[in-house]
């Protein structure tokens, strides 16, 4: 409850912060009565209209004291979610200076280990595979120029594709 | 004719084989919990871009349709539904399973499921090519209108809080404002970033939104994701219905599909509710209501004709109209944008035998969905034993290749954002759905309404005026009043039946 609440006040203000840019759109005096401005104002006038209702509701339901049970299921673990974001964010960034196979390589063992799975086998037979099936479906088949990377890892890659 | 030239062209070997692929890979995605249809099409836009406009269109409208049919092999045969469309397929497939029946309980999954689809697509084809001929005489202010009935329709979608799906077709439509104003050609909410100039990626932003951001919700969860149910598969064989038990169940089958078919229409409304429609409705018909549940034949057949029905359906407003109508078409959209194509009635002139390819492809689908059902359930069942980490390790893999195939490092930070943003949607219970359907509609919705207030020397109350306009705008109203005055409503009869003397 406390959450929501929390993101309706972080969606108000930025939606708010959105209106106010919508002020510093370059006007042209053909379109004084519905410049670019025009469509945006309304959205966000909506927006905020919702957003100050959901924050109404949220409010009185903390007055109320409504009981909620939370379900379990639902329960996050931020920190396996910020490590499964960076070893994806990671694996992005790394690709263009290790090239796509050792950077896919490295990343579905990672992205593995993050979730849990510790069987050396699976750690290192699922990334071979996977690794050789979307190499298959990307470049043989579909031809895309994934990066390559640099230096010895070009020389590397430059062998296969 | 035009529609036995489609025919022709789907069944043309080059094409025949992604309509195979598409219904395959759809039952995948299916009867995988965790994933589905609207995941697995979102996922898979990036490969079609190597394939020609119809082999791309092929495969996933029949991804699309195995998809919604995939669910329920997992949901008969485990009590778990691989995917929502097939919820109310569980309550009467599981005891049958039970019953040692699986095969059964397949057997009519399969074809409810191939016949409701067939006769949606019939009434697709007529439907679409009539209403897109009408579409062609609309104007501005009846396009506004349009949108604006397919925008109201989100209050029904994926959520219990109306307020939550609205909030996110608003985010959509701020998103849609993004890049170079098509009136003025002023540059709006851009930062300086020249890749927003053209407006947000839609593709990338999907695969964030329905693919990248599951996984993540899915990772991030502390319990782990409970196995499926060991039940021996190795013995369970799909057994057909035969002609006489087709007639048994044809007014349930016929009343599914009509429901499907209808659902399937109306703009935001996608397969679950029509398979939860046609299932609350068959009770209501039946002279045995209270035997629903316990394993009858009804309680599958009704849910699965609808379902099916109701995802070919959706296919009417998407074509004819340009506007979705349910999350999976939203996201199919992708598809006509990476292959330079604008859906819409423009589509039946320009690219009539794409269009009617597509007809003719959805057709065979309805076929291939019997064949996979008949000779691939083992395989299917087998799927849903591969552990969630090699399935979450393999989508996030897909999600940033694809992105990264699909343009360039904007599009997987774009996708990035989109996964983050689709993450903390996901826990608050926001659907994301109504965002890309804002995304989508936002253009028409701006660009009408503005050209017709101009038309209208910006009097909006000649634009109201409009018989069609102003229709389309009381059924909007309709449907997004309806869920407070049905609140309304009960309330009242509560305090009425607490009432002294009641």
């Amino acid at each position: 409850m406390r959450g929501d609440l929390v993101i309706n006040v972080f969606l108000l203000l930025l939606a708010g912060y959105f209106y106010k840019l919508t002020y510093s759109f370059k006007q042209i005096s053909k379109y004084d009565v519905m410049g670019p401005g025009f469509w945006p104002r309304i959205v966000l006038v909506f927006l905020m209209g919702l957003i100050i209702f959901a924050i109404v509701i949220e409010i009185r339901k903390m007055i109320k004291k409504v009981s909620q049970e939370e379900d379990k299921n639902q329960k996050i673990s931020y920190k396996k979610f910020i490590f499964a974001l960076v070893v994806s964010f990671g694996y992005f960034f790394i690709m263009r200076y290790v090239g796509f196979v050792i950077a896919t390589l490295v990343f579905q063992g990672m992205f593995l280990f993050v979730q849990g799975v510790r069987q050396v086998k699976i750690l290192i037979l699922t990334p071979s595979v996977l690794t050789l099936l979307l190499f298959i479906l990307f470049i043989k088949l579909m031809y895309l120029p994934l990066p390559k990377g640099i230096g010895i890892f070009r020389s590397f890659s430059l062998l296969l594709y | 004719m035009e529609i036995l030239s489609g025919f022709a062209n789907a069944l043309d070997p080059s094409n025949l084989i992604f309509v195979l692929m598409g219904v395959f890979v759809g039952i995948c995605f299916g009867a995988v919990p965790g994933l589905d249809p609207t995941t697995g099409t979102a996922l898979l836009i990036p490969i079609t871009y190597a394939f020609s406009p119809v082999q791309a269109l092929l495969f996933l409208t029949s991804l699309y349709l195995g998809g919604v049919f995939g669910g329920s092999i997992t949901a008969i045969l485990f009590k778990v539904p691989g995917s929502s469309e097939a919820v109310m397929t569980s309550l009467d497939g599981y005891p049958m399973t039970q019953r040692g029946e699986a095969g059964k309980a397949l057997g009519i999954a399969i074809m409810s499921s191939s016949i409701g689809g067939t006769l949606a697509v019939i009434v697709t084809i007529v439907l679409s090519t009539q209403l897109a001929k009408v579409a062609l005489q609309f104007g501005p202010a009846e396009y506004f209108a349009l949108a604006v009935l397919g925008l109201s329709c989100v209050s029904s979608i994926g959520t219990n809080s109306q307020i939550k799906s609205l909030i996110g077709a608003c985010v959509g439509l701020l998103l849609a404002t993004v890049g170079i104003d098509a009136i003025t050609g002023v540059t709006r909410f851009t930062f300086g970033s020249k890749s927003l100039l053209s407006g947000i990626a839609f593709v990338p932003a999907i695969i964030g939104l329905f693919a990248a951001s599951e996984v993540f919700n899915k990772v991030s969860q502390k319990q782990e994701l409970e196995a499926v149910e060991n039940v021996d598969t190795e013995k369970v064989k799909t057994k057909l219905m035969s002609l006489k038990e087709i007639l048994a169940l044809k007014w349930t089958i016929l009343r599914g599909s009509v429901i499907g078919t209808w659902i399937g229409i109306l703009p935001g409304v996608g397969a679950t509710t029509a398979s939860i429609i046609s299932y609350t409705q068959e009770v209501r018909f039946s002279k045995h209501p209270e035997k629903f549940g316990t394993g009858i034949q009804e309680g599958i057949a009704a849910p699965e004709a609808a379902n099916n029905a109701a995802a070919v359906a959706a296919m009417i407003p998407l074509l004819s109209l340009g506007i979705p109508g349910s999350g999976t078409t939203a996201v199919l959209i992708g598809a006509f944008l990476i292959h330079g194509l604008k859906v819409g009635p423009l589509l039946f002139i320009n690219n009539s035998d794409l269009v009617y390819s597509i007809f003719g492809g959805m057709f065979i689908a309805n076929f291939v969905v019997v064949l996979g059902g008949l000779f691939a359930v083992r395989f299917f069942v087998k799927l849903v034993k591969i552990p969630y980490p090699i399935m979450a390790t393999s989508i996030m893999s897909f999600c940033i290749i694809g992105s990264l195939a699909l343009g360039d490092v904007n599009g997987v930070l774009l996708m990035f954002v989109f996964a983050v943003v689709g993450f903390f949607m996901g826990h608050y219970k926001y659907p994301t759905t109504p965002v890309i359907l804002g995304l989508v509609l936002g253009p028409i919705l701006e660009t009408s309404l503005r050209r017709a207030l101009m038309m209208t020397e910006y009097n909006f109350i000649d634009l109201l005026t409009r018989p069609i306009t102003a229709v389309l705008l009381g059924l909007a109203l309709i449907s997004l009043l309806a869920p407070w005055i049905g609140k309304l409503i009960s309330f009242a009869k509560d305090k009425t039946s607490n009432f002294p003397g009641h």
